[in-house]
């Protein structure tokens, strides 16, 4: 680690100064004493980029977070809705009722043929349990994949909830449960766990089938605006996936 | 909240805390709105670093449960302080340490016995050996020292790549490749304001395009060597600062 003028020798920057600093509380000269030193020190930039990802997804939350007010100041008067007011909101409840209730037209391109979702192959872990290498956190993994390729899919799913440190095998492991939500219609749970780039740090074809999961989960959770954005990218892609996407954006069946 | 760095003098956040705390049940509906955005953002980032090093003591905590449980005492502070059963007027900074780190210990045990009865309620697989109060690792490895020259050149070829991309689409780069938010966190993030199915594009032809130009620069697309992102963060902050002075430049 090379050291900076001002940071004692042997020291990394703490959280006190990088929450400082992504904050935009230090001064110039303190600013650049922080930069010069976490840009040539492995651990504070690695620490540096861990705080600024935290500070990053709190801003990106923060309006759904405050949406409603946790109280109002005391200070502010007691507001009581008019009789008009809540004709008003009577009215709207009732014209929403029936814009809601009318025949819906089809939402998207794809939507009337929703695609199945496509089984994991399995292969991948064979070498792992083989070499007998694995861990036990890796070992529960392994037993969830079993446990998914025999399609007993509430014992992969309590398997494969075990978090692991983050690793190529933790991917492996939110792609595999995810995949189990979705066979079990749980598309929603999927969503959450495939709306993350980790997909896009896997090989393929694991990167690819990653886009698949998450295009049909979207797409049978009627998100199909996402759905379509996501098939966009899919059939660019080589290889059996993109010749999944390219099926359903030409109207063919997909591929099991 | 200063171990294992060190820092050259007082921080500044306790007391910038303070001070908002202090100005938001006094502030008009218009600036209301922006101080409880930062008083919540600035509390759950402190709270997240002191539950990150008080869950070595803990087992089985993921970064994202250290986030959940910092994003709902920031909450619960906020609506202290908004109410008035909390008013930090008359603390110092230290004693302001002391409270939020007392507040996340607490977090973590609630946390911890709520899983404990989870646990024993679904008879769950018992903890791996060794896993016992295990801070989590999520830092980088140390890389050599002839890295630094090499970090500084390939952060030099990424900015280069980026320049010519509009902000809003290097700000969505930024957020996903480097931050690894997801979709939905960068379409809401308030310097992106997208359509979820907007950022995805975005992303799509950003990652075309970095591909084709860092491959023409001999460069493989691949994770940031160690050193890189805060040399990205420093030019990017800046730039940011700058388009926000000009703000026609998102036009172009």
């Amino acid at each position: 680690m090379n050291e900076t003028p001002g940071t004692a020798p042997g020291a990394h920057i703490g959280d006190d100064e990088f929450i400082d600093l992504v904050s935009g509380f230090l001064d110039d000269a303190s600013r650049a004493r922080v930069i010069a030193h976490a840009s040539a020190c492995a651990h504070c930039d690695a620490r540096f980029r861990e705080i600024s990802a935290t500070h990053e997804r709190g801003l990106a939350r923060a309006a759904e977070a405050l949406r409603e007010p946790a109280v109002e100041p005391h200070a502010r008067p007691f507001w009581r809705p008019s009789v008009a007011l809540l004709a008003a909101a009577g009215f709207v409840v009732v014209a929403a009722a029936v814009y809601l209730a009318r025949p819906q037209p089809s939402p998207s391109l794809h939507a009337t043929r929703a695609p199945e979702p496509v089984w994991l192959p399995s292969a991948v872990f064979e070498g792992i349990r083989r070499s007998g290498g694995a861990s036990q956190a890796e070992s529960l993994v392994i037993a969830g994949v079993q446990a998914y390729d025999r399609r007993d899919l509430a014992e992969a799913e309590r398997l494969l909830r075990a978090p692991l440190d983050p690793s190529a095998l933790d991917k492996m492991r939110r792609l595999y449960l995810a995949n189990t939500l979705v066979a079990q219609g749980r598309n929603e749970e999927a969503i959450s766990l495939l709306d993350s780039p980790y997909g896009d740090l896997l090989p393929e074809p694991w990167n690819a089938e990653w886009g698949w999961t998450f295009f049909v989960a979207l797409q049978r959770q009627g998100q199909s605006e996402r759905a379509d954005s996501v098939l966009e990218t899919l059939v660019k892609r080589d290889g059996e996936v993109g010749e999944r996407a390219r099926a359903v954006r030409d109207g063919r069946h997909p591929r099991r | 909240m200063t171990p294992p760095g060190v820092y050259r003098s007082e921080p500044q956040w306790p007391a910038r805390l303070i001070e908002i705390c202090v100005a938001l049940p006094r502030a008009d509906a218009a600036e209301r709105s922006d101080l409880r955005i930062r008083a919540w953002v600035l509390l759950r980032d402190c709270l997240h670093s002191m539950l990150r090093q008080e869950s070595a003591r803990f087992s089985g905590m993921s970064p994202e449960d250290l986030e959940d449980v910092a994003s709902a005492k920031a909450l619960d502070l906020l609506t202290r302080v908004e109410c008035g059963n909390w008013s930090p007027a008359n603390r110092s900074p230290g004693e302001m340490v002391s409270y939020l780190r007392s507040t996340a210990r607490h977090g973590l045990i609630r946390l911890a016995q709520q899983r404990a009865r989870t646990v024993s309620l679904e008879g769950t697989i018992a903890p791996a050996s060794g896993d016992e109060a295990r801070a989590p690792e999520w830092s980088a490895p140390m890389a050599a020292p002839e890295r630094a020259v090499e970090s500084g050149e390939f952060a030099a070829k990424l900015l280069d790549c980026l320049s010519p991309l509009r902000p809003l689409s290097r700000r969505v780069w930024l957020l996903r490749a480097v931050y690894e938010l997801g979709s939905r966190d960068i379409a809401e993030h308030p310097l992106v304001g997208a359509s979820i199915a907007n950022v995805d594009v975005i992303l799509m032809r950003v990652r075309q395009h970095l591909k084709s130009c860092l491959e023409s620069k001999g460069l493989e697309p691949g994770p940031l060597p160690a050193g890189t992102f805060t040399l990205i963060w420093d030019r990017m902050s800046r730039a940011a600062a700058e388009e926000a002075l000009t703000p026609e430049a998102e036009q172009s």
